[in-house]
C-alpha cells in the first residue's frame, strides 16, 4: 500500500471518529428532562446550596426553587431525576456532596414505595444525567446489572438509538447551550406538567415495598456514616385517599427512631400538614402523584417556610446570591406561562426556560 | 462473538494487522490461528465435533489418492501381463475400496448431523434422543452443515480425481475452519478457496477498501433492516390468530425481507472479511427476487449451496443408470420430451427434499422441499404447455410487462414456500396459506386490515419502536432494490462502478453508511447481537 492509501484510511478513521464523538455528545440524552435539570446543578457555584431535594418526580414538579429563594431566601435545588428509588438515594447524596455542602438534605419517601429498586430506566436517567467521577463508578457497581455495565462505560451503544428522538436532543442541547451561557439555570430543575387531574377519588395504599424498607435501612446507615444529621423526610402530597400501609408505617418509626424529622403532606398525623397545604382536588393536581403548576406555588410556600425554620440562618441573615436573584426574578413569567397552559389543559411538560417563556 | 457484535470488530481488526504483519509464507498459519480462536469463542465444547470431520475427511481424502495411486501405478507395471479381464477385476476391487473410503466418512459426518439436527428423533420419537443429547448439553454445533457439505465436497472431488488430497492437515484444517465462512457459508469449492488461503497476499489498498465496503453493506442490511424487522415479524407471527389473515400476509412480506437482508447481509460481512485478507469467495446471492422463474430464483438464491448440491446430489442421481433406463422407458411412453425431462425433474425433486430436510426436523421443512421441487417439476414436464399457451395469446416474451409478471409470479411462489418456512408446522401452514390468500382477501374486505394497520403504530411502541423505524425499514429497502437494479441491469459489482467515476463520491457513501450503521444499527444494552437466521441450519 502506498503513503497516499494509508493517509486516506487515517483521514476516514479520523472522520468518523470526529462524526461518532459529536453523535455521542448529542445524542447521550438519557431523558431531556432530567438531563437539562442536572445539568444546571453543575453550574451552581461551590456550596452555594442550602438545600438538597432527593427523589423521583414529584421533587422536581411540585417544588419550585426560585419561588422558595424569592419567599425565604434560601437556595434549593432538586438532584433528582424520574423514577429515582430509594436504593439511588446514597448516589444522589454523594453526588450532592461533591460540590456543595448544603445545610439540609430533603428526602421523598416515595422513592421507598417501588418494588423494583433497581429499574434499570430509572437508574439509566440517573446515573446517565450525571458526569464521569468516582460517584458515578460507584453507582454502577451498585445499581447496575453486570450485563449492563459496558453500556455505561460505552454510553454511545445504548444512546445511538436515540436518532428517532432528535427533537429531544436538540431541545436539551439547546438548553444546555442557554444555561452555559447565562451561567446558571432559570427554572432550577422545576418541571411544570399543565394539566388538570379530574378522576375519581379512591382509596390508595401507600405503603414501602420490601426491597424499598431494606433500602430505607441501608439509606439510613449510610447518613449515619457519612454523619449527615440535617435530613427532613417528606411524604409528597397525592389526591386519593392516602391509607398507610404496614411497612410504611414501620419504616415511618425507623426514621424517627433515627431522630430524623418527617414532613407528610398526605395526612395530618405525625407532622401531617395536609390541611395546612389545603390542595384543591379539582384544581392543584396533575395526576394522582404530581400537583400542577397550583398546587406546587402552595405546596413550596409551605415547604419553604418549614425549611426555612430548619436553616440555623434567619431569612433576613441570607446573602443574595448570584443567578438566584435573575431567576427568582423571571418567577412570575414562569408561573403565567404555566397557569395559562394548565389552564386551558394544554397537556405539556415545561421544564427549559424557552419552554416557560415561550421562545421558540 | 457473532458477525455484528463489537468483540467480533476487534477479532477482525487484530487478524488483519498480525496477517500482514507476519511474513508470506506464514500467513496460512495466522488464519489457522484466527479461524480456530474464532471456533473456541463461539463454542468451543463442539471444537470435538469439527476436529473429527477434518481428521475423518482429511485420512479418507488421503487414502483415496493412495488408493488411486496404487491402482495406476499396478496397472502401468501390469500393462502388458495383465489380460483386460484381469485389468477389469483389479479396477473393480479398487473401486469397491475406494467406495467404501468414500462412503464411510461421508456416513459418519452426515451420520452425525442427522443425529443431532434432530431426524433421528424425528424417524423414532420414542427413543428420547433429544432427551439424551439435551441431558449431555449437546445441542448444535454452530456451522455444522456447512463445514460438512464443504468437506464432504471436497472428498468427493478427491474421489473423482478432480482434486489432489491436501497432505497437511492443518492447512486442510484451515480450508474446513476458515472463520469469516464457518457460520453460514458460503460453501466453498476446495480447488476455488485453498490456494487462496493457503498463499500470502500482499496489503493492497483495493482489497481492504473493497472488502470494508463489502462489509459495510452487510451490516445495514443485517443491523438497520433486518434486525429491526425481526421483532415485528416475530409479534405478527406469535399472535397471527388475534391479528388476522392480512396481517400474516404482511408478516410472510417481512419475512422475505428480513430473510434476504439477514442471510445476504452475513453473507456479505463473510465475503468483505476474506476480500480484506485478499481472499476472493464465491458468490452467495444474485439478485433472487428478481427471477423470473422459480428455477431462476434457486440459481440466484444460496448459490453455492445450489451448486454443491448440482454436483453431489442432483447430478449424481440424474445421471445414474437407474434413471438413465427410466428416462428410456419414459420416452417410450409418454414421447421424447418427458423422456427427457422425467429423470431430471424427479432428481430435482429429490434434491429438493433434501434441501427441505437439511434446513430442519420438521416435517414443514419436508413441505417446503415438495413445494418447491414440485412446483418445478410440474412446470418443466408441463413447459410445452406453457409455451403453446403464450403462443395462442399472442405474450411477447420479451416485453417488459411480461417479464414484471414472471417476476411477480416467481415471487409469489417463493413467498408460498417462506410460509412454511414461518409456520408452527405442517399443519400450520395450511392455515397460513389459506389465512394469507382468501384470509387477507376477507380482512380487506371486513375492514380487518384497516384495524391491523390503525393498530400497527400501537404494535411497534409496545415493541419499543414507533414510526421512523418503520420509515426506515422502507427507506432500506427501497435502498436494496434500487441498488438491486442497478447492478441487474450492468450486471456489475455497484462498488467497482462508483469507484470508476467519482472518487469523493465513494468516500462519501463510506462515510454515511459507517454512520448509519454506527446510528441506525440495531445494537446495545438488552439487544442481543444479532443471530444470523441462517445459523440455525
Amino acid at each position: 500500500m502506498k503513503k497516499k492509501d494509508w493517509l486516506k484510511i487515517l483521514i476516514f478513521a479520523v472522520i468518523i471518529t470526529g462524526l461518532t464523538v459529536g453523535a455521542s455528545f448529542f445524542l447521550h440524552v438519557p431523558e431531556a428532562r432530567d438531563t437539562v435539570g442536572m445539568y444546571g446543578f453543575y453550574l451552581e457555584a461551590e456550596n452555594s446550596i442550602d438545600v438538597i431535594l432527593i427523589g423521583p418526580s414529584p421533587v422536581y414538579t411540585d417544588f419550585y426553587s426560585p419561588q422558595a429563594y424569592e419567599e425565604q431566601g434560601f437556595t434549593s435545588y432538586g438532584v433528582s431525576t424520574g423514577g429515582m428509588s430509594g436504593a439511588m438515594y446514597p448516589s444522589a447524596v454523594r453526588e450532592a456532596l461533591q460540590t456543595q455542602d448544603p445545610e439540609l438534605f430533603v428526602v421523598d419517601l416515595s422513592g421507598f414505595c417501588d418494588i423494583d429498586q433497581k429499574d434499570s430506566a430509572a437508574v439509566r436517567r440517573w446515573i446517565d444525567s450525571i458526569p464521569k467521577s468516582e460517584n458515578r463508578t460507584q453507582s454502577i457497581e451498585e445499581l447496575v446489572s453486570d450485563e449492563e455495565k459496558d453500556s455505561y462505560r460505552i454510553p454511545f451503544t445504548k444512546y445511538h438509538s436515540k436518532w428517532g428522538r432528535l427533537k429531544g436532543c436538540w431541545k436539551a442541547l439547546a438548553d444546555k447551550a442557554d444555561q452555559k451561557k447565562r451561567g446558571y439555570s432559570v427554572t432550577k430543575n422545576f418541571c411544570a406538567y399543565t394539566d388538570i387531574c379530574e378522576a375519581e377519588i379512591i382509596e390508595e395504599v401507600y405503603d414501602f415495598s420490601e426491597e424499598g424498607f431494606a433500602a430505607l435501612e441501608q439509606f439510613l446507615s449510610f447518613l449515619k456514616q457519612e454523619g449527615i444529621e440535617n435530613v427532613l423526610f417528606v411524604r409528597f402530597p397525592r389526591r386519593n385517599e392516602i391509607i398507610d400501609g404496614e411497612t410504611y408505617s414501620k419504616g415511618i418509626d425507623l426514621i424517627r427512631s433515627e431522630n430524623y424529622e418527617i414532613l407528610d403532606y398526605c395526612s395530618n398525623t405525625y407532622n401531617g400538614h395536609k390541611n395546612d397545604l389545603s390542595l384543591d382536588i379539582n384544581k392543584d393536581f396533575y395526576d394522582a402523584e404530581h400537583v400542577n403548576i397550583f398546587g406546587a406555588e402552595k405546596l413550596t410556600r409551605d415547604l419553604a417556610a418549614y425549611i426555612s425554620s430548619c436553616l440555623q440562618a434567619p431569612k433576613e441573615e441570607r446573602n443574595p446570591v448570584a443567578g438566584w436573584e435573575e431567576a427568582a426574578a423571571q418567577n412570575r413569567l414562569v408561573f403565567e406561562r404555566a397557569k395559562e397552559l394548565t389552564q386551558k389543559r394544554v397537556n405539556q411538560g415545561l421544564y427549559t426556560q424557552r419552554d416557560f417563556l415561550n421562545q421558540p | 462473538m457473532t458477525f455484528t457484535s463489537f468483540s467480533f470488530l476487534i477479532f477482525m481488526a487484530a487478524t488483519l494487522v498480525v496477517y500482514y504483519v507476519c511474513p508470506k509464507k506464514f500467513r496460512w498459519i495466522i488464519l489457522l490461528l484466527a479461524s480456530g480462536t474464532f471456533y473456541g469463542i463461539v463454542c468451543l465444547k463442539y471444537m470435538p465435533f469439527l476436529i473429527f470431520t477434518i481428521l475423518t475427511t482429511f485420512f479418507a481424502a488421503i487414502g483415496e489418492e493412495k488408493i488411486q495411486d496404487k491402482r495406476s501405478a499396478e496397472l502401468k507395471s501390469h500393462k502388458e501381463d495383465w489380460s483386460s479381464e484381469e485389468k477389469k477385476k483389479y479396477k473393480q476391487t479398487t473401486k469397491i475400496q475406494k467406495r467404501l473410503l468414500l462412503a464411510a466418512p461421508i456416513v459418519l459426518n452426515f451420520g452425525i448431523l442427522f443425529v443431532l439436527k434432530g431426524y433421528l428423533q424425528m424417524a423414532l420419537p420414542n427413543a428420547g434422543i433429544s432427551a439424551f443429547l439435551t441431558s449431555i448439553h449437546i445441542l448444535l454445533p454452530l456451522g455444522i452443515s456447512f463445514y460438512t457439505f464443504q468437506s464432504m465436497g471436497y472428498l468427493v472431488d478427491v474421489y473423482r480425481g478432480k482434486t489432489k488430497a491436501e497432505h497437511n492437515p492443518a492447512k486442510f484444517a484451515l480450508f474446513v475452519s476458515f472463520f469469516p465462512q464457518i457460520i453460514q457459508g458460503p460453501i466453498a469449492i476446495y480447488d476455488d478457496l485453498a490456494k487462496q488461503l493457503y498463499d500470502g497476499h500482499d496489503l493492497e489498498f483495493e482489497n481492504i477498501k473493497f472488502g470494508f465496503q463489502l462489509i459495510l453493506w452487510g451490516l445495514i442490511k443485517k443491523m438497520v433492516i433486518a434486525d429491526r424487522a425481526a421483532p415485528i415479524l416475530n409479534e405478527i407471527l406469535a399472535n397471527k390468530a388475534e391479528y388476522g389473515g392480512f396481517a400474516t400476509l404482511c408478516a410472510v412480506l417481512i419475512y422475505a425481507l428480513q430473510l434476504y437482508a439477514d442471510f445476504s447481509g452475513g453473507i456479505d460481512i463473510a465475503r468483505g472479511v476474506a476480500q480484506m485478507l485478499g481472499i476472493t469467495m464465491a458468490e452467495n446471492f444474485r439478485r433472487p427476487y428478481f427471477a423470473k422463474s422459480l428455477a431462476e430464483y434457486w440459481r440466484r438464491w444460496h448459490i453455492t449451496l445450489g451448486a454443491w448440491l448440482k454436483n453431489y446430489l442432483f447430478y449424481p442421481i440424474a445421471m445414474s443408470n437407474g434413471f438413465f433406463k427410466l428416462g428410456k422407458k419414459a420416452k417410450k411412453v409418454f414421447g421424447s420430451y418427458i423422456g427427457k425431462e422425467l429423470p431430471g425433474c424427479i432428481a430435482t425433486l429429490i434434491t429438493f427434499l433434501v434441501i427441505g430436510i437439511w434446513h430442519g426436523a420438521n416435517w414443514k421443512y419436508v413441505g417446503f422441499g415438495i413445494w418447491n421441487g414440485g412446483i418445478l417439476f410440474i412446470s418443466t414436464l408441463l413447459k410445452p404447455v406453457f409455451l403453446k399457451m403464450n403462443e395462442k395469446l399472442h405474450i411477447r416474451e420479451k416485453s417488459f410487462g411480461w417479464r414484471l409478471w414472471q417476476m411477480l409470479r416467481t415471487f409469489l411462489l417463493v413467498l408460498g414456500g417462506y410460509v412454511f418456512d414461518i409456520a408452527d408446522g405442517l399443519g400450520d401452514v395450511f392455515s397460513m396459506l389459506k389465512n394469507t390468500t382468501a384470509g387477507a382477501v376477507t380482512d380487506l374486505a371486513n375492514g380487518t386490515a384497516k384495524a391491523f394497520l390503525g393498530s400497527f403504530r400501537q404494535m411497534l411502541m409496545n415493541l419499543g419502536m414507533d414510526g421512523k423505524d418503520l420509515v426506515l425499514i422502507i427507506t432500506g429497502l427501497i435502498v436494496m432494490i434500487v441498488v438491486s437494479i442497478i447492478q441487474e441491469k450492468s450486471q456489475k459489482s455497484l462498488r467497482g462502478m462508483i469507484d470508476q467515476k467519482t472518487k469523493w463520491l465513494e468516500w462519501v457513501l463510506m462515510v454515511a453508511a459507517t454512520m448509519a450503521v454506527i446510528i441506525l444499527g440495531v445494537y446495545g444494552p438488552g439487544i442481543k447481537p444479532g443471530e444470523f437466521v441462517y445459523m440455525q441450519f
